[in-house]
Protein backbone atom coordinates (compact mmCIF):
# COMPACT_ATOMS: atom_id res chain seq x y z
CA UNK A 1 0.00 0.00 0.00
CA UNK A 2 1.11 3.52 -0.47
CA UNK A 3 1.43 6.44 2.26
CA UNK A 4 -0.71 9.13 2.15
CA UNK A 5 1.48 11.62 0.03
CA UNK A 6 1.78 9.39 -2.63
CA UNK A 7 -2.07 8.89 -2.97
CA UNK A 8 -2.67 12.86 -2.71
CA UNK A 9 0.14 13.61 -5.59
CA UNK A 10 -2.00 10.47 -7.35
CA UNK A 11 -4.81 12.17 -7.13
CA UNK A 12 -3.80 15.96 -7.97
CA UNK A 13 -2.65 14.17 -10.76
CA UNK A 14 -5.93 13.41 -11.83
CA UNK A 15 -7.85 16.52 -10.76
CA UNK A 16 -5.17 18.13 -13.17
CA UNK A 17 -6.12 16.16 -16.21
CA UNK A 18 -9.43 16.61 -15.57
CA UNK A 19 -9.40 20.36 -15.93
CA UNK A 20 -7.52 20.79 -18.88
CA UNK A 21 -9.55 18.21 -20.56
CA UNK A 22 -12.73 19.34 -19.38
CA UNK A 23 -11.63 23.22 -20.15
CA UNK A 24 -10.25 22.54 -23.91
CA UNK A 25 -13.03 20.51 -24.70
CA UNK A 26 -15.37 23.04 -25.34
CA UNK A 27 -13.54 25.59 -27.54
CA UNK A 28 -11.27 22.43 -29.72
CA UNK A 29 -15.37 21.33 -30.79
CA UNK A 30 -16.13 24.59 -31.60
CA UNK A 31 -12.70 25.29 -33.83
CA UNK A 32 -13.23 21.92 -35.24
CA UNK A 33 -16.98 22.33 -36.23
CA UNK A 34 -15.97 25.81 -37.16
CA UNK A 35 -13.19 24.02 -39.59
CA UNK A 36 -15.97 21.12 -40.75
CA UNK A 37 -14.13 18.26 -39.44
CA UNK A 38 -17.41 16.55 -38.16
CA UNK A 39 -18.83 13.14 -38.59
CA UNK A 40 -22.54 12.18 -38.64
CA UNK A 41 -24.13 10.46 -35.34
CA UNK A 42 -25.52 7.70 -37.37
CA UNK A 43 -28.13 6.32 -34.49
CA UNK A 44 -30.16 9.39 -34.30
CA UNK A 45 -33.23 9.87 -36.72
CA UNK A 46 -31.97 13.49 -37.25
CA UNK A 47 -29.11 12.32 -38.30
CA UNK A 48 -26.74 15.08 -35.99
CA UNK A 49 -23.14 16.80 -37.36
CA UNK A 50 -20.67 16.55 -33.89
CA UNK A 51 -16.98 17.69 -34.09
CA UNK A 52 -14.79 14.93 -34.35
CA UNK A 53 -11.07 14.35 -33.31
CA UNK A 54 -12.37 16.16 -29.71
CA UNK A 55 -9.86 12.95 -28.52
CA UNK A 56 -7.22 15.44 -28.72
CA UNK A 57 -8.78 17.65 -25.56
CA UNK A 58 -8.06 13.79 -23.66
CA UNK A 59 -4.63 13.50 -25.05
CA UNK A 60 -3.57 16.98 -23.67
CA UNK A 61 -5.18 16.71 -20.09
CA UNK A 62 -3.56 13.31 -20.05
CA UNK A 63 -0.05 15.32 -20.98
CA UNK A 64 -0.94 17.98 -18.49
CA UNK A 65 -1.40 15.36 -16.03
CA UNK A 66 1.31 13.88 -16.32
CA UNK A 67 3.84 16.69 -16.39
CA UNK A 68 2.38 17.62 -13.03
CA UNK A 69 3.41 14.05 -11.97
CA UNK A 70 6.77 14.65 -13.10
CA UNK A 71 7.38 18.03 -11.39
CA UNK A 72 5.54 16.66 -7.99
CA UNK A 73 6.39 12.87 -8.21
CA UNK A 74 10.16 13.13 -10.06
CA UNK A 75 11.54 12.16 -12.94
CA UNK A 76 10.44 8.38 -14.28
CA UNK A 77 11.12 6.97 -17.53
CA UNK A 78 8.01 5.22 -16.97
CA UNK A 79 5.72 9.08 -17.28
CA UNK A 80 8.07 9.52 -20.69
CA UNK A 81 7.28 6.08 -22.32
CA UNK A 82 4.00 6.05 -21.25
CA UNK A 83 2.94 9.62 -23.15
CA UNK A 84 5.66 8.89 -26.10
CA UNK A 85 2.60 5.60 -26.49
CA UNK A 86 -0.26 8.05 -26.17
CA UNK A 87 1.21 10.61 -28.32
CA UNK A 88 2.63 7.90 -31.38
CA UNK A 89 -1.01 6.66 -31.13
CA UNK A 90 -3.02 9.67 -31.23
CA UNK A 91 -1.00 11.09 -34.60
CA UNK A 92 -1.69 7.87 -36.16
CA UNK A 93 -5.82 8.58 -34.99
CA UNK A 94 -5.22 11.56 -36.23
CA UNK A 95 -4.50 10.59 -39.59
CA UNK A 96 -6.84 8.34 -39.25
CA UNK A 97 -9.53 11.04 -38.82
CA UNK A 98 -8.66 12.88 -41.52
CA UNK A 99 -7.34 10.56 -44.66
CA UNK A 100 -9.00 6.50 -43.29
CA UNK A 101 -6.33 4.24 -43.11
CA UNK A 102 -7.02 0.76 -45.06
CA UNK A 103 -7.77 -2.16 -42.33
CA UNK A 104 -4.17 -3.57 -42.66
CA UNK A 105 -2.28 -0.16 -42.04
CA UNK A 106 -3.61 0.86 -39.01
CA UNK A 107 -3.05 -2.17 -36.77
CA UNK A 108 0.34 -2.12 -38.14
CA UNK A 109 1.17 1.73 -37.13
CA UNK A 110 -0.02 1.31 -34.08
CA UNK A 111 2.98 -1.55 -33.13
CA UNK A 112 5.00 1.98 -33.45
CA UNK A 113 3.11 3.22 -30.45
CA UNK A 114 5.17 0.41 -28.52
CA UNK A 115 8.82 2.28 -29.60
CA UNK A 116 9.03 4.26 -26.33
CA UNK A 117 8.30 1.35 -23.92
CA UNK A 118 10.64 -0.68 -26.08
CA UNK A 119 13.72 1.98 -26.41
CA UNK A 120 13.35 3.25 -22.76
CA UNK A 121 13.30 -0.44 -21.34
CA UNK A 122 10.05 0.25 -19.39
CA UNK A 123 8.92 -3.39 -18.82
CA UNK A 124 9.67 -6.39 -16.95
CA UNK A 125 10.08 -9.87 -19.32
CA UNK A 126 8.20 -11.53 -16.19
CA UNK A 127 4.53 -11.50 -16.72
CA UNK A 128 3.12 -13.06 -13.66
CA UNK A 129 -0.11 -15.18 -13.53
CA UNK A 130 -2.32 -16.76 -10.99
CA UNK A 131 -1.58 -20.09 -9.48
CA UNK A 132 2.04 -19.95 -11.63
CA UNK A 133 3.90 -16.80 -10.53
CA UNK A 134 6.40 -14.98 -12.78
CA UNK A 135 7.03 -16.46 -16.61
CA UNK A 136 9.95 -15.81 -17.89
CA UNK A 137 9.74 -14.32 -21.61
CA UNK A 138 13.19 -12.73 -21.69
CA UNK A 139 14.22 -12.41 -25.33
CA UNK A 140 10.02 -12.85 -26.88
CA UNK A 141 8.04 -10.38 -24.28
CA UNK A 142 9.74 -7.56 -26.24
CA UNK A 143 8.07 -8.64 -29.03
CA UNK A 144 4.32 -9.27 -27.78
CA UNK A 145 4.68 -5.52 -26.31
CA UNK A 146 4.61 -4.74 -30.43
CA UNK A 147 1.76 -6.59 -30.39
CA UNK A 148 0.05 -5.83 -27.22
CA UNK A 149 -0.67 -1.73 -28.40
CA UNK A 150 -2.17 -2.39 -31.01
CA UNK A 151 -4.26 -4.82 -30.08
CA UNK A 152 -5.48 -2.97 -26.63
CA UNK A 153 -5.66 0.52 -29.33
CA UNK A 154 -7.84 -1.24 -32.11
CA UNK A 155 -9.91 -3.11 -29.52
CA UNK A 156 -10.67 -0.18 -27.46
CA UNK A 157 -11.01 2.12 -31.13
CA UNK A 158 -13.71 -0.81 -32.18
CA UNK A 159 -15.82 -0.27 -29.05
CA UNK A 160 -16.46 3.74 -29.69
CA UNK A 161 -19.61 2.84 -31.34
CA UNK A 162 -21.90 5.06 -29.40
CA UNK A 163 -22.41 8.27 -27.42
CA UNK A 164 -20.19 7.79 -24.05
CA UNK A 165 -19.06 4.14 -25.11
CA UNK A 166 -15.37 4.14 -24.55
CA UNK A 167 -15.20 7.06 -22.80
CA UNK A 168 -17.35 5.63 -19.74
CA UNK A 169 -16.29 2.10 -19.80
CA UNK A 170 -12.53 2.80 -19.81
CA UNK A 171 -13.11 5.27 -16.85
CA UNK A 172 -14.23 2.36 -14.95
CA UNK A 173 -11.12 0.17 -16.34
CA UNK A 174 -8.40 3.07 -15.93
CA UNK A 175 -10.17 3.28 -12.41
CA UNK A 176 -10.17 -0.16 -11.35
CA UNK A 177 -6.15 -0.36 -12.31
CA UNK A 178 -5.48 2.92 -10.56
CA UNK A 179 -7.21 1.03 -7.29
CA UNK A 180 -5.16 -2.28 -8.07
CA UNK A 181 -1.92 -0.66 -8.82
CA UNK A 182 -2.25 1.32 -5.55
CA UNK A 183 -3.04 -1.59 -3.67
CA UNK A 184 0.44 -2.99 -5.16
CA UNK A 185 2.64 0.04 -4.52
CA UNK A 186 3.37 1.41 -7.42
CA UNK A 187 3.21 4.50 -7.46
CA UNK A 188 3.89 6.15 -10.76
CA UNK A 189 1.70 3.35 -12.78
CA UNK A 190 -0.89 4.55 -9.81
CA UNK A 191 -0.43 8.37 -11.33
CA UNK A 192 -0.62 7.37 -15.03
CA UNK A 193 -3.76 5.76 -14.59
CA UNK A 194 -4.94 8.14 -12.17
CA UNK A 195 -4.40 10.79 -15.33
CA UNK A 196 -6.35 8.86 -17.31
CA UNK A 197 -9.24 8.25 -15.70
CA UNK A 198 -9.29 12.31 -14.99
CA UNK A 199 -9.17 12.98 -18.68
CA UNK A 200 -11.46 10.60 -19.77
CA UNK A 201 -13.77 11.65 -16.85
CA UNK A 202 -13.98 14.94 -17.98
CA UNK A 203 -14.53 13.75 -21.80
CA UNK A 204 -17.37 11.39 -20.76
CA UNK A 205 -19.19 14.59 -19.92
CA UNK A 206 -19.10 16.07 -23.55
CA UNK A 207 -19.12 12.22 -24.90
CA UNK A 208 -22.08 10.96 -23.03
CA UNK A 209 -25.50 10.61 -24.68
CA UNK A 210 -26.82 13.29 -26.63
CA UNK A 211 -22.88 13.19 -27.52
CA UNK A 212 -21.76 17.45 -28.01
CA UNK A 213 -18.53 15.98 -29.26
CA UNK A 214 -17.06 12.58 -30.62
CA UNK A 215 -13.18 11.53 -29.83
CA UNK A 216 -12.89 9.81 -33.41
CA UNK A 217 -9.76 7.66 -33.88
CA UNK A 218 -7.57 9.93 -32.06
CA UNK A 219 -9.28 9.41 -29.09
CA UNK A 220 -10.12 5.91 -29.25
CA UNK A 221 -6.39 5.22 -30.67
CA UNK A 222 -4.74 6.87 -27.62
CA UNK A 223 -6.78 5.49 -24.92
CA UNK A 224 -6.35 2.11 -26.00
CA UNK A 225 -2.86 2.45 -26.52
CA UNK A 226 -2.56 4.04 -23.02
CA UNK A 227 -4.60 0.96 -21.28
CA UNK A 228 -2.10 -1.21 -23.07
CA UNK A 229 0.68 0.80 -22.26
CA UNK A 230 -0.11 0.82 -18.37
CA UNK A 231 -0.59 -2.83 -18.27
CA UNK A 232 3.00 -3.58 -19.05
CA UNK A 233 4.40 -0.51 -17.32
CA UNK A 234 2.57 -1.32 -14.53
CA UNK A 235 3.05 -5.28 -14.24
CA UNK A 236 -0.42 -5.92 -14.41
CA UNK A 237 -1.02 -7.59 -17.88
CA UNK A 238 -3.91 -10.44 -17.30
CA UNK A 239 -5.57 -8.12 -14.49
CA UNK A 240 -5.74 -6.00 -17.79
CA UNK A 241 -6.91 -8.52 -20.17
CA UNK A 242 -9.84 -9.36 -17.77
CA UNK A 243 -10.85 -5.77 -17.39
CA UNK A 244 -11.22 -5.75 -21.19
CA UNK A 245 -13.32 -8.69 -21.41
CA UNK A 246 -16.16 -6.81 -22.80
CA UNK A 247 -13.76 -5.13 -25.58
CA UNK A 248 -11.84 -8.58 -26.29
CA UNK A 249 -14.79 -10.35 -26.77
CA UNK A 250 -16.48 -7.10 -28.92
CA UNK A 251 -13.22 -7.59 -31.32
CA UNK A 252 -12.76 -11.26 -31.45
CA UNK A 253 -16.12 -12.11 -32.05
CA UNK A 254 -16.59 -9.72 -35.04
CA UNK A 255 -13.14 -10.41 -36.14
CA UNK A 256 -13.84 -14.29 -36.44
CA UNK A 257 -17.38 -13.69 -37.84
CA UNK A 258 -15.90 -11.56 -40.44
CA UNK A 259 -12.66 -14.07 -41.03
CA UNK A 260 -9.95 -10.83 -41.02
CA UNK A 261 -9.28 -7.53 -40.41
CA UNK A 262 -12.03 -4.88 -41.24
CA UNK A 263 -13.41 -1.23 -41.37
CA UNK A 264 -16.58 -0.60 -39.96
CA UNK A 265 -17.31 1.29 -43.49
CA UNK A 266 -16.47 -1.65 -45.04
CA UNK A 267 -19.19 -4.11 -44.51
CA UNK A 268 -21.91 -4.52 -46.42
CA UNK A 269 -24.62 -6.24 -44.13
CA UNK A 270 -25.03 -3.84 -41.43
CA UNK A 271 -25.15 -5.38 -37.83
CA UNK A 272 -27.53 -3.60 -36.41
CA UNK A 273 -30.07 -0.89 -37.44
CA UNK A 274 -31.86 2.17 -36.71
CA UNK A 275 -35.95 1.92 -35.93
CA UNK A 276 -38.52 4.85 -36.95
CA UNK A 277 -39.00 4.91 -33.47
CA UNK A 278 -35.43 5.70 -32.53
CA UNK A 279 -34.63 1.96 -31.14
CA UNK A 280 -31.45 0.27 -31.91
CA UNK A 281 -32.25 -3.08 -33.39
CA UNK A 282 -30.26 -5.88 -34.00
CA UNK A 283 -30.31 -7.22 -38.05
CA UNK A 284 -30.77 -10.84 -38.96
CA UNK A 285 -27.90 -10.27 -41.64
CA UNK A 286 -25.82 -13.76 -41.66
CA UNK A 287 -22.81 -11.54 -43.21
CA UNK A 288 -22.61 -8.97 -40.51
CA UNK A 289 -20.16 -9.43 -37.68
CA UNK A 290 -21.62 -10.59 -34.37
CA UNK A 291 -20.56 -7.79 -32.53
CA UNK A 292 -21.48 -7.24 -28.30
CA UNK A 293 -23.66 -4.08 -29.06
CA UNK A 294 -25.54 -7.40 -31.77
CA UNK A 295 -25.50 -9.72 -28.33
CA UNK A 296 -26.98 -7.09 -26.15
CA UNK A 297 -29.65 -6.40 -28.66
CA UNK A 298 -30.17 -10.10 -29.89
CA UNK A 299 -33.26 -10.23 -27.20
CA UNK A 300 -34.70 -7.28 -28.70
CA UNK A 301 -34.23 -3.36 -29.44
CA UNK A 302 -33.41 -0.93 -26.93
CA UNK A 303 -32.26 2.67 -27.00
CA UNK A 304 -28.58 3.98 -27.55
CA UNK A 305 -28.53 4.94 -23.65
CA UNK A 306 -29.88 1.51 -22.26
CA UNK A 307 -27.21 -0.01 -25.00
CA UNK A 308 -24.21 1.88 -23.41
CA UNK A 309 -25.72 1.20 -19.47
CA UNK A 310 -25.29 -2.60 -20.18
CA UNK A 311 -21.89 -1.79 -21.39
CA UNK A 312 -20.84 -0.21 -18.59
CA UNK A 313 -22.20 -3.10 -16.36
CA UNK A 314 -20.64 -5.93 -18.40
CA UNK A 315 -17.15 -3.76 -17.64
CA UNK A 316 -17.98 -3.34 -13.98
CA UNK A 317 -18.56 -7.17 -13.69
CA UNK A 318 -15.37 -7.71 -15.29
CA UNK A 319 -13.28 -5.31 -13.55
CA UNK A 320 -14.52 -6.69 -10.23
CA UNK A 321 -13.03 -10.12 -11.97
CA UNK A 322 -10.24 -8.28 -12.77
CA UNK A 323 -9.24 -7.23 -8.99
CA UNK A 324 -10.14 -10.73 -7.89
CA UNK A 325 -7.21 -11.88 -10.78
CA UNK A 326 -5.28 -9.26 -8.61
CA UNK A 327 -5.73 -10.90 -5.63
CA UNK A 328 -5.15 -14.56 -6.46
CA UNK A 329 -1.43 -12.74 -8.03
CA UNK A 330 -1.10 -11.16 -4.48
CA UNK A 331 -1.68 -14.83 -2.49
CA UNK A 332 0.85 -16.61 -5.52
CA UNK B 1 -33.41 -11.22 -18.79
CA UNK B 2 -30.72 -10.30 -21.36
CA UNK B 3 -28.39 -8.63 -19.06
CA UNK B 4 -28.39 -12.08 -16.82
CA UNK B 5 -27.21 -13.94 -20.04
CA UNK B 6 -24.74 -11.43 -20.62
CA UNK B 7 -23.19 -11.30 -17.82
CA UNK B 8 -23.07 -14.75 -17.44
CA UNK B 9 -21.00 -14.73 -21.13
CA UNK B 10 -18.51 -12.12 -19.35
CA UNK B 11 -18.40 -13.96 -16.23
CA UNK B 12 -17.28 -17.09 -17.96
CA UNK B 13 -14.93 -15.33 -20.26
CA UNK B 14 -13.49 -13.98 -17.71
CA UNK B 15 -13.07 -16.41 -15.37
CA UNK B 16 -11.49 -18.49 -18.29
CA UNK B 17 -9.22 -15.90 -18.67
CA UNK B 18 -7.70 -16.21 -15.02
CA UNK B 19 -8.05 -20.11 -15.12
CA UNK B 20 -7.35 -20.59 -18.23
CA UNK B 21 -4.46 -18.86 -18.16
CA UNK B 22 -2.61 -20.21 -15.76
CA UNK B 23 -3.85 -23.91 -16.94
CA UNK B 24 -2.50 -22.99 -20.27
CA UNK B 25 0.87 -21.67 -19.09
CA UNK B 26 1.36 -24.64 -16.97
CA UNK B 27 0.77 -26.45 -19.82
CA UNK B 28 3.23 -25.08 -21.35
CA UNK B 29 6.05 -25.30 -18.44
CA UNK B 30 5.04 -29.08 -18.48
CA UNK B 31 5.43 -29.58 -22.15
CA UNK B 32 8.72 -27.39 -22.46
CA UNK B 33 10.35 -27.18 -18.92
CA UNK B 34 12.75 -24.52 -17.65
CA UNK B 35 15.66 -26.83 -17.90
CA UNK B 36 16.13 -26.91 -21.40
CA UNK B 37 18.12 -23.32 -21.27
CA UNK B 38 20.59 -24.31 -24.09
CA UNK B 39 17.47 -24.14 -26.37
CA UNK B 40 16.05 -20.92 -24.71
CA UNK B 41 14.87 -18.87 -27.16
CA UNK B 42 13.30 -22.18 -29.38
CA UNK B 43 11.53 -22.91 -25.78
CA UNK B 44 10.17 -19.53 -25.97
CA UNK B 45 8.85 -19.66 -28.98
CA UNK B 46 7.05 -22.87 -28.69
CA UNK B 47 5.59 -21.83 -25.80
CA UNK B 48 4.58 -18.42 -26.89
CA UNK B 49 2.68 -20.38 -30.08
CA UNK B 50 1.24 -23.51 -28.25
CA UNK B 51 0.16 -20.71 -25.43
CA UNK B 52 -1.91 -18.89 -28.58
CA UNK B 53 -2.99 -22.07 -30.17
CA UNK B 54 -4.75 -23.00 -26.99
CA UNK B 55 -5.68 -19.02 -26.47
CA UNK B 56 -7.48 -19.39 -29.94
CA UNK B 57 -9.57 -22.42 -29.53
CA UNK B 58 -10.51 -21.24 -26.28
CA UNK B 59 -11.65 -17.53 -28.05
CA UNK B 60 -12.96 -19.83 -30.66
CA UNK B 61 -15.20 -21.97 -28.31
CA UNK B 62 -16.31 -18.74 -26.90
CA UNK B 63 -17.39 -17.71 -30.15
CA UNK B 64 -19.53 -20.60 -30.37
CA UNK B 65 -21.48 -19.83 -27.08
CA UNK B 66 -21.97 -16.29 -27.94
CA UNK B 67 -23.48 -16.90 -31.89
CA UNK B 68 -25.62 -20.02 -30.43
CA UNK B 69 -27.12 -17.35 -28.06
CA UNK B 70 -27.33 -14.25 -30.58
CA UNK B 71 -29.01 -17.11 -33.37
CA UNK B 72 -31.18 -18.54 -30.88
CA UNK B 73 -32.12 -15.32 -29.59
CA UNK B 74 -32.83 -13.72 -32.87
CA UNK B 75 -34.88 -16.85 -34.01
CA UNK B 76 -37.16 -17.08 -31.02
CA UNK B 77 -37.70 -12.98 -31.56
CA UNK B 78 -39.05 -13.85 -34.87
CA UNK B 79 -41.31 -16.41 -33.59
CA UNK B 80 -42.70 -14.18 -31.49
CA UNK B 81 -43.26 -11.30 -33.72
CA UNK B 82 -44.79 -13.74 -36.28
Amino acid sequence: MLDVFTVGTALTVSVVAFAVTYFTTPPLASWLKHRGIVGIDVHKLDGPKIPQMCGLSVIAGLAAGLFSLELVGGHSPDIVAFLGTVAIAGIIGVVDDVRPLSSKLKPALTMLAAAPILLLGTYDPHPIFPLIGAFRLTILYPMLILVAIPVTANAVNMLDVFNGSMSGTLTIVSLTLAGVLAFAGKATAMGLALALSGSLLAFYLFNRYPARVFGGDTGSLACGAAVGALAIIGRVELVTVVALVPYIMNAFYGLASVGRLYERREIKPRPVKLRNDGLLEATAERGAPVTLTRLILAEGPMSEQQIVSVMQVLTALSCALAIFAFFLVEVQ
Amino acid sequence: MRIVALSALAIFVSLSVIFGVSLIMRATILILPYSMTEFRIVVEVLRVLLALALAYSWLRGGKAIADWYFWRSVSLRGRDES
